[in-house]
C-alpha cells in the first residue's frame, strides 16, 4: 500500500491512497493520517481511487480519524470510492457517518 | 402484528450494518471512540434524533457520551426518563419509555453479566418496539464486549508496567545499597587509619573509596545511557582500522589469562559512518565479556568482520569458552540480567543492543555449552561510504 500526501489549501490535505486496506497495513496508514489527524489537524480528503479493498480494520482507521478530527471541528471526505469499496460502506451504513463525494473537487465542496 | 417487505428489508440490512459495525467495535483500539461510533451508528439504524451512553455513580446517571444528529446539544434528561433509565440499570433489560410522543429506547450495555452503562435513544417516530430492541441489541452487545476488551487491555498494560517498576526499583537499590556499603567500608576504615595515623593503609582505603565512586559514576553513567536518548554522532571511520585498534587494546589482558584473540578483517578497507565511540564501547563490550567467559588456557577469541552479497556489514566475536545454556542465551538481553554475579551489572549487552539498533542494525547470540559463544552484529549497507 501507498500514501501519498498532498497539500490543496492551507487547511486543506489530500491523501492518495494506492493499493489494499487490510489489516497488515491499516496500522501503517494510522500512523501516516496521525501527523495530520493528531499533530497538525487539518480537514483530510481521502482520495480512494486506486483502493480495491478494505476491510474493517481499514474502516476502523477512517472512523478513528473522523472522530479525532470532529473533535477539532475538521472534515474528513472520502472520494473516488471504487463500487466494490461503495456497497462496503453502503452495507456497513458508514455513507450515513463519513461524508462520501465523487471527485476530489467535487469533495473539496463539501469542506466548510 | 405482521411485518410489511420493506420493513423486513430495511430490518435485514439493520442487522447487516450492525454485523459490519461490531467488526469495526472490535478493530476500534481507543474506548471513547468505540462509544462514540456506537451511539453514531445507533442514531442512523433506530432513527434516533440523538444519542447518550450513561453510567450510574453513587446512584447518579453520568454522561460517558453522546452524539446528536441536527441538534446542537444532547438533550436533558426529564426527571421520569431518570427514573426509567435507573430502572434498566437495575433490571438490566432493554425497553421504550413513550411519554408524550416521545419515545426514548433504554439499551443495557452488560459484559460478564455485570452492566456498566446503559444507552439512551431519543427516537424520530413511534418504533416497532420488539424491531427497535432487536437492532439496537445487535448494535450494544458488541459495543459493550468491544469497550471492556480495551479496558482490560490497557489494565493489563499499567499493571505489567507497575510491575516492571516495582522490579526496576528493587533491583536498583539492591545494587546502589551493595556499592554504597563497599564504599561505606572504606569511609570507615580510612576514618580509623587516619586517628591513628596509619598513613600507608589510610592512602590505601582512599584508592579503594575512589575507585568505588567511579565506579559508582559509571554505573550511573550507563543507567543514563540506557532511559535517555543518546546523542549518536555518526563520523566517517575506517572500520577495519577501528577493530583492529581495540582488539590490540585487549591483547594484555587475553595473554594474560593465555588466551589467543585474533582479528580477521578484509584486505580492502571498508569506510563506514557510524558512532564511533558507540561501536567501539560495543566492542569493547563483547571482547571485554568472551576473555571473562572464557575459563581455561588455549581458549581463543576471534573477531571477524565480513560483508554479505549485499553489501551489509557482519561483525562477529566468536569464543570457543564454556558457552551458555538456552535459559541464559533467553536473558542475555534482558536489564539486569547478569550471569557475573555481583561483579555484573546487566547493562552493557542492552546497551550494546540499543547502540547497534540506534545504527539500524541488529545483534544476535548463538552458543551452545562446551563449544563457545559468537555474537553476531548485523550492520545496514547504507553506512558505508564511498
Amino acid at each position: 500500500m501507498e500514501v501519498e500526501v498532498k497539500k490543496r489549501t492551507a487547511s486543506v490535505n489530500v491523501v492518495k491512497i494506492k493499493g489494499e486496506i487490510d489489516l497488515y497495513q491499516s496500522s501503517f496508514l494510522r500512523q501516516k493520517l496521525s501527523a495530520y489527524v493528531d499533530d497538525r489537524p487539518t480537514h483530510l480528503i481521502i482520495n480512494l481511487k486506486d483502493v480495491d479493498y478494505i476491510d474493517s480494520s481499514g474502516l476502523a482507521v477512517f472512523i478513528e480519524a473522523f472522530q479525532k478530527l470532529r473533535t477539532k471541528k475538521k472534515q474528513i471526505v472520502l472520494c473516488a470510492l471504487q463500487k466494490r469499496i461503495q456497497e462496503i460502506l453502503s452495507l456497513a451504513r458508514l455513507n450515513e457517518i463519513l461524508t462520501v463525494a465523487d471527485t476530489e473537487q467535487h469533495a473539496a465542496r463539501f469542506i466548510k | 402484528m405482521t411485518t410489511s417487505l420493506p420493513d423486513r428489508q430495511e430490518q435485514l440490512s439493520n442487522l447487516e450494518a450492525a454485523q459490519e459495525a461490531s467488526k469495526i467495535f472490535n478493530a476500534l483500539t481507543d474506548r471513547d471512540h468505540v462509544a462514540s461510533f456506537f451511539l453514531d451508528m445507533g442514531c442512523r439504524l433506530l432513527k434516533a434524533r440523538s444519542g447518550q451512553l450513561f453510567r450510574l455513580e453513587q446512584g447518579k446517571l453520568q454522561e460517558e457520551a453522546s452524539t446528536v444528529v441536527a441538534q446542537k446539544a444532547a438533550p436533558k434528561i426529564s426527571d421520569p426518563e431518570t427514573q426509567f433509565l435507573k430502572k434498566i440499570f437495575k433490571n438490566a433489560r432493554p425497553d421504550i419509555l413513550a411519554l408524550k410522543k416521545q419515545w426514548l429506547l433504554a439499551l443495557p450495555l452488560v459484559v460478564r453479566s455485570q452492566i456498566w452503562a446503559v444507552a439512551a435513544f431519543r427516537l424520530t417516530e413511534a418504533p416497532e418496539k420488539k424491531e427497535a430492541i432487536y437492532t439496537g441489541m445487535a448494535l450494544a452487545d458488541p459495543a459493550a464486549s468491544a469497550i471492556k476488551n480495551i479496558e482490560f487491555y490497557q489494565e493489563k498494560l499499567r499493571a505489567q508496567r507497575m510491575a516492571t517498576i516495582g522490579q526496576t526499583i528493587s533491583i536498583l537499590s539492591h545494587e546502589m545499597k551493595n556499592r554504597l556499603g563497599v564504599l561505606l567500608g572504606h569511609a570507615f576504615l580510612m576514618n580509623r587509619r587516619l586517628n591513628k595515623k596509619e598513613w600507608a593503609a589510610a592512602q590505601r582505603s582512599w584508592s579503594g573509596l575512589h575507585e568505588g565512586l567511579h565506579e559508582l559514576q559509571e554505573y550511573v553513567l550507563n543507567l543514563l545511557s540506557m532511559t535517555r536518548e543518546r546523542q549518536t554522532v555518526m563520523k566517517k571511520t575506517n572500520l577495519n582500522q577501528l577493530m583492529q585498534k581495540t582488539v590490540k587494546e585487549f591483547q594484555v589482558k587475553a595473554k594474560k589469562k593465555g588466551l589467543r584473540l585474533t582479528a580477521q578483517l578484509p584486505k580492502h578497507p571498508i569506510q563506514v559512518s557510524i558512532d564511533v565511540s558507540g561501536l567501539t564501547s560495543v566492542l569493547q563490550n563483547l571482547i571485554g565479556n568472551a576473555i571473562e567467559a572464557c575459563d581455561k588456557k588455549k581458549q581463543s577469541i576471534q573477531v571477524k568482520l565480513a560483508q554479505d552479497k549485499e553489501k551489509n556489514l557482519h561483525v562477529f566475536v566468536k569464543d570457543t569458552g564454556p558457552g551458555m545454556p538456552p535459559e541464559v542465551q533467553n536473558k542475555i538481553f534482558n536489564l539486569f540480567f547478569t550471569t557475573k554475579g555481583h561483579k555484573g551489572t546487566g547493562l552493557g549487552l542492552v546497551i550494546c543492543e540499543k547502540i547497534i539498533k540506534e545504527h539500524g542494525g541488529h545483534m544476535q547470540c548463538h552458543s551452545a555449552v562446551g563449544k563457545g559463544t559468537q555474537f553476531e552484529i548485523f550492520l545496514p549497507s547504507h553506512l558505508i561510504t564511498h
